[in-house]
């Protein structure tokens, strides 16, 4: 799956779809990071993650793209809106600005990143593996082994699979992410214990 | 599904057990009994993970590939189990006296000790990720547990904040070197790469994983949290941290540079080198002004950061020998540098009168006179710390800047004797204040002719940092085989 992604990525550069959902990503995004009205940047945010999401469909992965509609745009950014509105912070609440150098110097490291980048995607995928078109595979669950066909790729049944074979530790390591953050939560918020 | 290799993951087992056990524990009503019982599933937690982490025997990758046990992460599991298991006596009083919630505490200290065990064994990124997570939001919360009190609310917010900046640097550069790589596990790594000619996809994100590491590592220039969380934070707390944080985070990262990225070193090691010397240099400046000497140590503390990024930066040498040398050293001055911090900073809370920590150089004037026996352990830890000899601080300088000079990293070594010899002045000023300086007349507060009463919990302590940094200085020898076993297993 890994090694194919490459290949799908120098595919879906050519795709109108995929660069539609970029451009308005990248813009929507740069529209969050200037807006001064939190709520419009949360919102802006939610611009971008619909975007995302469309990409992750056409990268083959149909249930991601769902979850992060889901999780993302659903649960999380609600939670963000609540949070800034239940605050209602004033403008000047909101603290100064950074001063002309710091923003220069900011500025100055972010066009450099983005030269890097730029840089990247012009040159990365060189010598990249010829696309390849999706092929059945088979993932090892125990003493079973399923066969995931091209259809099924990226679904729920997949990523489920490899889940809980290959990728079963970084899953439990996320459940005592869980528990800490849960206990955490609980130990510094609870008003009276 | 991966073969599960049960005997490779014990150690964190048995820690996540005792401190889910502390937990539970805590949901039956109070006896009498119920502080000790927790105290005790933290040490038995504690003493089954050093026992499961026995056999030395060949690296092993387990779990369809995400951890790998080897010398490596033995080494770094066993300085970590040793910071808490002295952090947890450490933390006691400081629990009692401030009343802060002595089930959850310990629970989230040994959680973060458990993150901490699986980073440095982690054999894929996704893991790496994931162990840091858990490492770190512990110990935010931790900074933050004595919750009426505005420096450690202060201190738990600014960690926060700035280490989820940080966290998407980390993660953003993993992403990049997964699209780099095509693969997230550390074998294959460096061959799916293929060299840095054409792949400015692995710079990028190399220079992003460094630089979320160095935050963590409290390097320059990402080392502004440092003094204030250090600071803020309840000082057993710190003392943890400031230990085995480096530790686990220099060997995720000496296992991520040198062992999963060893053809792209051209790309990572001027970086190395960049970070070492500012961080050096930094580290020391700022702790020869301060005036708190909890602040003078978070900037040792950082300086310290540097001077073992230097044999990371050595080890970017194509020649392995000289790879393993700077690794090895690197790895046994956070060992040395493990001992003789956690030990400085819970001096601060010994040498204090109960309830109120020992904090500028005037609290210490004059404690040789009340207090010999702690006067003489802190000048112990002190002279380790500026690096003189025969102390494990000394032989953990003398092999990073041997490592350094054959590597060719002369500059590097020769900044590191520079800002060693800064670092003497302020580490001697805390023994001349204990040794030659009469306690100040403060109106309204006596001074006490005779030693006030004291926890011997953090005697111990002290003592047995004092203890084994003289020990790593004297016998250096089985210690340094250890570190060299593991830089060199690290090597593909």
């Amino acid at each position: 799956m890994i090694h194919r992604l490459k290949g799908i990525g120098q595919d879906v550069l050519s795709d109108p779809v995929f660069a539609a959902c970029a451009a308005v990503a990248i813009g929507a995004a740069l529209l969050m990071v200037t807006r001064r009205n939190p709520v419009y940047a949360a919102l802006w945010l939610m611009q971008c993650f619909l975007a995302v999401a469309v990409v992750f469909l056409k990268l083959h992965a149909p249930f991601l793209a769902a979850i992060h509609v889901l999780v993302y745009t659903g649960a999380i950014l609600v939670l963000f809106l609540f949070v800034i509105m239940l605050l209602s912070l004033q403008p000047h609440e909101l603290g100064a600005e950074h001063s002309r150098a710091a923003r220069a110097l900011g500025a100055l490291v972010c066009a450099g990143f983005l030269a890097v980048l730029g840089a990247a995607a012009l040159h990365g995928t060189r010598g990249a593996a010829p696309l390849e078109p999706l092929r059945d595979v088979a993932v090892e669950s125990g003493s079973k082994t399923l066969v995931i066909t091209a259809e099924q790729w990226g679904g729920v049944e997949h990523v489920g699979a490899e889940l809980f074979s290959r990728f079963v530790v970084p899953f439990e390591v996320v459940s005592i992410l869980i528990l800490v953050a849960i206990l955490g939560a609980v130990v510094l918020a609870k008003r009276k214990l | 599904m991966p073969t599960a290799d049960w005997s490779m993951i014990g150690p964190v087992l048995a820690v996540l057990a005792a401190a889910l056990g502390m937990v539970a524990l805590d949901l039956f009503p109070r006896r009498p009994w119920h502080r000790s019982a927790v105290e005790w599933t933290a040490y038995l937690g504690l003493i089954a993970a050093i026992a499961l982490l026995h056999g030395a025997g060949e690296p092993r990758v387990g779990f369809g590939g995400a951890l790998i046990a080897d010398p490596l992460s033995r080494f770094m599991s066993l300085a970590i189990l040793l910071a808490t298991a002295l952090a947890v006596p450490a933390s006691l009083p400081a629990i009692a006296a401030r009343g802060l919630l002595m089930a959850e505490y310990l629970a989230l200290l040994l959680l973060s000790a458990a993150g901490m065990m699986l980073l440095v064994m982690s054999h894929d990124l996704i893991t790496m990720f994931l162990s840091v997570e858990v490492l770190s939001l512990a110990l935010y919360v931790l900074c933050g547990i004595a919750r009426k009190d505005a420096r450690s609310n202060e201190s738990a917010m600014k960690y926060f904040v700035l280490g989820a900046f940080a966290t998407g640097f980390l993660l953003y550069g993993m992403a990049l070197v997964y699209g780099a790589a095509g693969t997230v596990f550390l074998s294959g790594m460096s061959d799916g790469i293929g060299g840095t000619e054409g792949s400015v996809l692995a710079v990028a994100g190399v220079s992003l994983i460094v630089a979320g590491f160095a935050f963590k590592l409290g390097a320059a220039p990402f080392h502004m949290w440092v003094p204030d969380v250090y600071e803020g934070a309840p000082t057993p707390v710190t003392a943890f941290m400031s230990v085995a944080v480096k530790a686990a985070g220099l060997g995720a990262l000496a296992r991520l540079l040198v062992g999963g990225m060893a053809l792209q070193a051209d790309a990572w090691g001027p970086l190395a080198v960049f970070l070492a010397a500012l961080t050096m240099v930094v580290g020391n400046l700022g702790a020869l002004t301060q005036a708190s000497v909890k602040r003078m140590l978070a900037y040792s503390s950082i300086a310290h950061s540097g001077y073992a990024l230097i044999g990371v930066a050595s080890a970017a040498s194509p020649e392995a020998t000289y790879a393993v040398a700077g690794i090895s050293a690197a790895l046994f001055y956070a060992a040395a540098y493990l001992v003789m911090t956690l030990g400085a900073f819970v001096f601060l809370m010994f040498a204090g009168r109960p309830g109120q920590e020992a904090e500028t150089y005037d609290h210490l004037a004059g404690l040789a006179r009340r207090r010999p026996w702690a006067a003489a352990l802190m000048t112990v830890l002190m002279v380790s710390l500026a690096g003189i000899p025969p102390t494990a601080g000394f032989i953990g300088k003398f092999v990073l800047f041997k490592a350094a000079v054959e590597a060719g990293q002369v500059g590097l070594a020769v900044i590191g004797v520079i800002t060693s010899a800064v670092g003497v002045y302020y580490y001697l000023r805390v023994v001349v204040v204990m040794y030659m300086h009469e306690p100040e007349e403060v109106p309204g507060r006596k001074v006490e002719p005779e030693a006030p009463p004291f926890d011997p919990n953090l005697g111990w302590v002290v003592a047995i940092g004092a203890a084994l940094t003289l020990l790593l200085g004297v016998y250096p020898t089985i210690f340094l085989n250890f570190s060299r076993a593991a830089a060199s297993t690290l090597l593909p």
